[in-house]
């Protein structure tokens, strides 16, 4: 019974922060504090988020977003992993590169979007650009550390076995980095959607930063609201689904 | 005698060790440069991409400007304050909220599920949200940057103190100390170094923020405004020292904090190995 209670109490206790704002926020609504473009209540933004589904607007934005993100973040990690791996295997392309390298990680992907802008326009190849830089570096950063990290036994078996180059970057390099990589790849997921947003916030022609812009300027304050819990969703929901494809990965990898 | 540090390039011949840094030195400008001489031929060329390559010489001519009308100077330092706000505003509160968080069970439970449910929005999704609140002044900004400075040092913190080892509260306990002392003299200490590593990336994304607040919002002063009006006027040159700026200070700011923290870190490096 006690353990009953106690868990109840830790229940409510963990849902009262939330609660509480919730409560203030509706609270706030209904007696008039604020007029709704300031503080739009709840039931606005949800009938924001029903009207963008009926019209379609939302998928076409939701859709317009994932697919930048996608085609971005397939370019930037492969290139990532591929850069971070030579890199790590070849003194060569290590000292050619990697003053380069590292220059220009100083500089955060935002920083790079209105240059970007100059060089490709507002369209989708500018985003595509800017979610691969924000995908890269990650990706890179620690396929490099990994495959830095491998045992020279490793290597040594390989020299043994007498593996091509390819079989040895498949059946030794690959599976034996494949942990850190994959907690690199998740990270560069979220960067790239952070990187998408921002960019669309400043400049593009669709996409769910957009609808959020022009919601700002419309003083649409429910559409800006619902735009900020889905970008918070959607994030989460990439993060979650990211971590589940590394624990299949890796449960399946030879240990 | 010459010592080998005054020796110079003569003494390289002889020490292969102080030979190979330097050639993997040389070996890393050649692709800079081969950037500077293609990215030069394509603005002399003109035309269709006169717009988005300027020539260096262009570049240099705007850097002189820039900085001789204290243009330049101007931003940097307003982007700077703009950090050492969010940094000490930000920062205190995160200290404040994780070790509370950390401490507390009740202030854990009621504060830890708001605290990831707004981490899950990126800083920068706020800003539309912000600007409507606040308008276009320097407060919308300052905000944003005060959260990106405040959200990292909040978990760190956090972890740090639930990480200090139990047999270490114990021994504090039978040494009588009262929960003040035990903070101070048991719990801080151990969790300094986690601390100073949310410290690490507060600067950063602070730093980060603080550019991004100010390209998005477009307007007043700051490096990032200073892009962003660049962009918006097709003046590549300003938007290219802007960026060159962004990440010569990014790395300056790194470099400062490890040579401040450090003594923080080897202190209690020290204490450990005793």
């Amino acid at each position: 019974m006690l353990k009953v209670l106690r868990s109840l109490r830790s229940i409510a206790l963990s849902w009262s922060g939330i609660a509480t704002l919730l409560l203030a926020w509706w609270l706030n609504t209904r007696l008039g504090l604020f007029p709704p473009q300031v503080l739009a209540p709840p039931e606005r933004v949800a009938a924001a988020f029903v009207a963008g589904v009926r019209s379609g607007d939302l998928a076409r934005n939701l859709v317009a977003s994932l697919s930048v993100l996608a085609a971005g973040y397939v370019i930037g990690a492969t290139l990532g992993v591929a850069f971070g791996v030579a890199m790590a295997r070849s003194r060569t392309i290590e000292s050619y590169t990697s003053g380069l390298f590292h220059a220009i990680r100083q500089v955060p992907t935002i920083a790079f979007i209105p240059m970007l802008v100059l060089m490709f326009g507002i369209e989708a190849t500018f985003k595509i650009v800017v979610v691969g830089k924000a995908s890269f570096y990650p990706a890179a950063l620690a396929a490099y550390t990994a495959v830095q990290g491998l045992p020279r036994r490793y290597f040594d078996v390989a020299d043994v076995y007498r593996l091509s180059p390819l079989a040895r970057l498949r059946h030794v390099i690959l599976p034996a980095s494949l942990p850190p990589v994959l907690t690199g790849l998740r990270l560069s997921l979220s960067r790239a959607w952070v990187a998408l947003v921002a960019a669309e916030l400043l400049v593009a022609d669709r996409g769910i930063g957009q609808m959020m812009e022009l919601g700002r300027q419309t003083f649409r304050l429910d559409v800006v609201l619902m735009g900020v819990v889905l970008i918070g969703a959607i994030g989460f929901l990439l993060d979650r689904g990211f971590k589940r494809v590394e624990r299949l990965l890796v449960r399946g990898a030879p240990a | 005698m010459i010592s080998p540090v005054l020796g110079g390039p003569a003494m390289a011949g002889s020490h292969p060790t102080f030979k190979m840094p330097r050639l993997s030195f040389l070996k890393g400008l050649v692709l800079p440069l081969l950037i500077l001489v293609a990215w030069d031929l394509l603005a002399r060329r003109g035309g269709g991409y006169g717009f988005a390559f300027v020539s260096l010489e262009g570049l240099g001519k705007a850097l002189v400007d820039t900085i001789a009308s204290g243009e330049l100077p101007r931003h940097v330092a307003t982007s700077l304050l703009r950090v050492a706000i969010g940094l000490s505003v930000g920062g205190t509160a995160g200290v404040l909220i994780g070790a509370a968080m950390a401490l507390s069970p009740i202030v854990d439970k009621v504060l830890g599920p708001v605290y990831h449910a707004i981490r899950q929005v990126p800083t920068l999704g706020w800003i539309p949200l912000l600007g409507l609140w606040f308008g276009y002044g320097e407060l919308p900004k300052d905000l944003i940057v005060i959260k990106a400075a405040m959200f990292p040092l909040v978990l760190n913190t956090y972890e740090g103190l639930k990480g200090v080892k139990a047999a270490h509260v114990d021994v504090g306990k039978v040494l009588t100390l009262n929960p003040l002392q035990l903070f101070f003299k048991v719990r801080l200490p151990s969790a300094l170094p986690m601390i100073l590593t949310g410290l690490q990336q507060a600067l950063a994304f602070a730093w980060i923020a603080c550019i991004g607040v100010e390209i998005l919002f477009g307007s007043g002063s700051g490096i990032g405004a200073m892009i962003e009006t660049g962009q918006v006027e097709g003046r590549m040159d300003v938007v290219l020292i802007g960026v060159i700026f962004v990440g010569l200070i990014a790395f300056a700011l790194t470099r400062l904090f490890t040579r401040l923290a450090a003594p923080g870190l080897r202190w209690r490096d020290l204490k450990e190995s005793r």
